[in-house]
Order: structure tokens, then sequence, then C-alpha cells
């Protein structure tokens, strides 16, 4: 639970199972949370920036975890992927070139021979899953980085305008 | 005004490091009432500056800021002491740490601010071209430290300590201080010197959290708990360190080197900041009550527990 008293529990983005991988469950509650109160970033003042940065950067780190364990499943699957490739063409691409000529035999073939066999295809699709996955991670994460970085300034701008902490409240207005 | 000679030891020296940066936690107690400091576990990014590794005692200190400038904002100014009284607590004191003897011959431990390091190395590296190391044993240099300004501005200025002689046929001119670490000197810095990079405990980001929640308790169980299976016993140069922390310019005077010696902080035991048994929250506050909270109850008041 938040401070503001919303829930954001159950955010969870699920990585199938592959292979000897089991299902991965990446909890995206405090990202989610962060996301709502992106907003707050707008009106950042020296009473809310500690709590806003905090929960930013808790959202960064959770992120940050995704992104190794994303990084650690592309790894795996770049490997099942080039082992479903050695399977192709060292054992079924040879007997499929057997009764043909040598003439036959050029990249685009074996990418076609290749692209209709199911082990490798699997091995492709949970590649590409991944990838989109990392590039889901990585952009929120970009994105924290930027507000986090617009209330560095902001603050470091109201530390320097010499304003009075009075002036630095605009929903107190001016006595 | 001192003048100082840095010393590198040990392995440091091997890998020409002569002095150690620390970030350290000061204002937390064992339940014996004794100070004990630690190094903060905060991990940054240096480049995007997003924190990788929390520091709770961080963001305590963060937060009760935070309350002070709502406090301000609300002309609060019985809460904004209180939590004014804990800042000068609870602080956290960013130093390089040195290996130095004085003049008369005291060995401690330094601490420079990041602005006088740079100064000290800008000295450092000019005596190095002109093909003196004032770092050697044989060929050592006194250094002498000026502050100006304050706060932001404060600037440090860091000279070679000189002397007049009178050069016939040439009138006055000024010579550096020469220092030698003799084998008596050497003996000493072996027993009396600080190793630098021993001087604060590292606790886990997940230890420190404790700390700042459970108070002196977690204190006792992860801070001393360790000095009593730790040879060296690093605790004394944490206290010893700590015994100097009031001195707001540590180069400056002959108090800023501080021999390693033991000496028990003199601290009244004060409760440990937040209490792990549920207090009444003081809704509303008025001044009397606020100043008669336990630190506890008012950091409960807060909603800092």
């Amino acid at each position: 639970m938040s401070d503001n008293g919303q829930s954001y529990t159950g955010a969870v983005v699920v990585l199938p199972s592959f292979g000897k991988t089991p299902q991965i469950s990446l909890e995206m509650n405090k990202t989610r949370e962060a996301e709502q109160r992106f907003v707050e970033a707008k009106t950042v003042n020296p009473v809310t920036y500690t709590e806003l940065e905090h929960t930013f950067n808790e959202a960064y780190r959770e992120l940050k975890r995704h992104s190794s364990t994303v990084g650690y499943q592309i790894a795996i699957a770049e490997k099942a992927l080039a082992q479903a490739k050695a399977n192709v063409l060292l054992d079924k691409y040879p007997d499929f070139m057997k009764d043909k000529p040598k003439s036959h035999d050029n990249a685009d073939l074996r990418a076609a021979f290749m692209i209709r066999d199911e082990e490798y295809l699997a091995a492709l699709d949970r590649f590409n899953q991944l990838k989109a996955v990392e590039s889901f991670v990585d952009g929120r994460i970009k994105v924290i980085e930027n507000v986090c970085r617009y209330m560095r300034k902001e603050m470091d701008l109201t530390m320097r305008s010499g304003m009075s902490n009075r002036d630095l409240y605009i929903t107190q207005g001016k006595k | 005004m001192e003048k100082l000679v840095i010393v590198s030891m040990g392995e440091l020296a091997d890998k020409g490091i002569w002095s150690m940066y620390y970030e350290v936690h000061y204002g937390y107690k064992n339940s014996q009432g004794q100070m004990r400091a630690f190094q903060s576990p905060l991990v940054k990014n240096r480049k995007t500056k997003m924190i990788e590794v929390p520091d709770a005692a961080l963001e305590f200190i963060d937060n009760l800021k935070s309350k002070s400038e709502a406090a301000k904002k609300a002309g609060d100014t019985t809460t904004l002491k209180r939590i004014e009284e804990m800042l000068e607590r609870y602080n956290l004191d960013k130093n390089h740490y040195v290996n130095a003897i004085d003049s008369q011959g005291n060995i401690g431990i330094l601490k420079l601010r990041h602005r006088a390091k740079n100064a000290l190395d800008a000295t450092i590296k000019r005596l190095r071209e002109s093909g003196v190391d004032p770092l050697s044993t044989d060929n050592g240099r006194y250094f002498l430290f000026r502050r100006s300004g304050t706060g932001l501005d404060t600037t440090f200025q860091v000279e070679v300590a000189t002397k007049d002689i009178t050069v016939e046929g040439v009138g006055k001119v000024k010579q550096d201080l020469v220092h030698v670490l003799t084998d008596d000197i050497l003996d000493r810095l072996g027993n009396e010197a600080a190793k630098l990079e021993t001087l604060f405990k590292r606790p886990t980001s997940e230890q420190v959290a404790r700390i700042v929640k459970e108070g002196a308790s977690a204190v006792d169980e992860i801070l001393d708990a360790k000095a009593t299976t730790t040879e060296d016993g690093p605790e004394d140069d944490t206290d010893t360190v700590e015994s100097t922390q009031t001195a707001s310019v540590p180069t400056q005077t002959a108090s800023a080197v501080t021999t390693p010696v033991t000496t028990p902080v003199a601290a009244t035991p004060t409760p440990a900041p937040v209490a792990a048994t549920p207090a009444p929250v003081a809704q509303t506050t008025t001044a009397d009550n606020i100043a008669s909270q336990s630190d506890e109850e008012f950091l409960k008041s807060l909603g800092l527990s």
C-alpha cells in the first residue's frame, strides 16, 4: 500500500516456461506505483522530493532486478537458438540435401529450412519474446531515470533560487 | 597553524594509495550508550545518479529534512527545533582519511574535506612534477592547510611548509622543511597509525535498515558483535575519529591529528531512534507535548517509524 492509500499489488509480467526454465513472474508493483505518481514530479518541492525520489528509486531497483533476470534468460534463449540451429544444420539439413545437387545449397535455402523446424522456431520465439520484455523494462528504467533527473534539476533550481520557503509552496499562496 | 606530514603505509602504500574516502553515519548508539559509526552502504550509479543499493540511514536523514521543510512551511517552531536537534545527532560525514604526523611527532588520522583533498592533490602533483616526492620516507614535506570562506564558498589552500635561510650573496630565501621517516618513527607507525582500509565497518543495506528501525539492539547485534570477532578492533579507531568529529576544520589545528588510542566517547545513554514497541501517535501536538515526547514518540508522530 502506498502513502496515498492506493494498492498496487498484482501487477506482474509473466515469462512462460521454456525448456528447463520454469515460469518466471516479474512483479511490477513498485513500478506501477511509481508510474501512477509520475505526475507528482511536476510539482516537486523540498517537502515531497525525498518521498518521491524514494518511490522512484524503489521502482528503478525493481526494474533493474528484472533487467538482470531477463538478460540472463536472453543468454539462455540465445544458447537454445544456437543449439536448435546446430541440430538442424548438422542432423536434418544433410538428409534434406542428400538427393539434391550441391548447387541448391545456399543461405536462403538453409534459412527457409530452419524456419520450418519447430525446435528452432520455438527458440526464436522465446528469444524475440524476451527481447520485447527487455525493451519494455529498459524503457521504463529510462523513464524513471529521466523523471529523477528532472526532479533533481528542479530541486537544484529551487535551492539556488534564493526564494524563501514560504514562496516555494504554491498551494499556500502569498501572505 | 599546524604543519603535517602525510604518510602512506602497509598494503595501501604498495598500491600508491595514501588516503581513503568514507561516507560515515554518526548518531547511532549501542545499548551502553556508546556511539557506533558505520559506513554508508549507498551505491549510486555515477552516470544516472540512480540509487542501486539504498541506505536507510540516509533516507532517514532525508526524511527528517523533508519534515523540517514541512514544519518550516507550517511555522511549527517546536517541531522544527526538535527535528533540528535530531539532525545534529544523525549525520552523514563525508571525508578523506589519511595517516598524518604533526610537527610534535604525534601520529594520527587526519580527516580532509573533499576540497581540501583536491588542494592537497594539486600540491603533491606540483611537487612530483618538480622531482620531489612529498610522501617519500627520506624526502617528505610538511603541508600547511589554510581555509577561507564558509559554507559552499569554502576554499582550501595547501602549501609546503618552509623556513627562511640566509644565503651569502643572495639574502633570505625559503627552503622546504624536509621530514625523514626514521626507523624510530617507522616502528611507531606500525603501532600507532591506522589501517585506513578498515577504519569503519560496512554493514549491508538490510543491516542498516535494521539499525535505523530497531535502534540500539540492532547496533549491538550488527556492529558490536563483529567487534568481538575482529582481531584488530577497528571499533577503537571509530571512536577516535568520532571524538574529533566536532572539529569542523580538522586540518588546521593540532587536535586534528588524533592518536589512535581508544578514547570512549562520553555519551549519555539515549533511547533508540525508533522504538520496536508501538507507542500512541500524537496526532494533534502542542509545543509542550512535543517537547516532552521521547525520540521514538516524536518520530512516530512524524510518521518516520
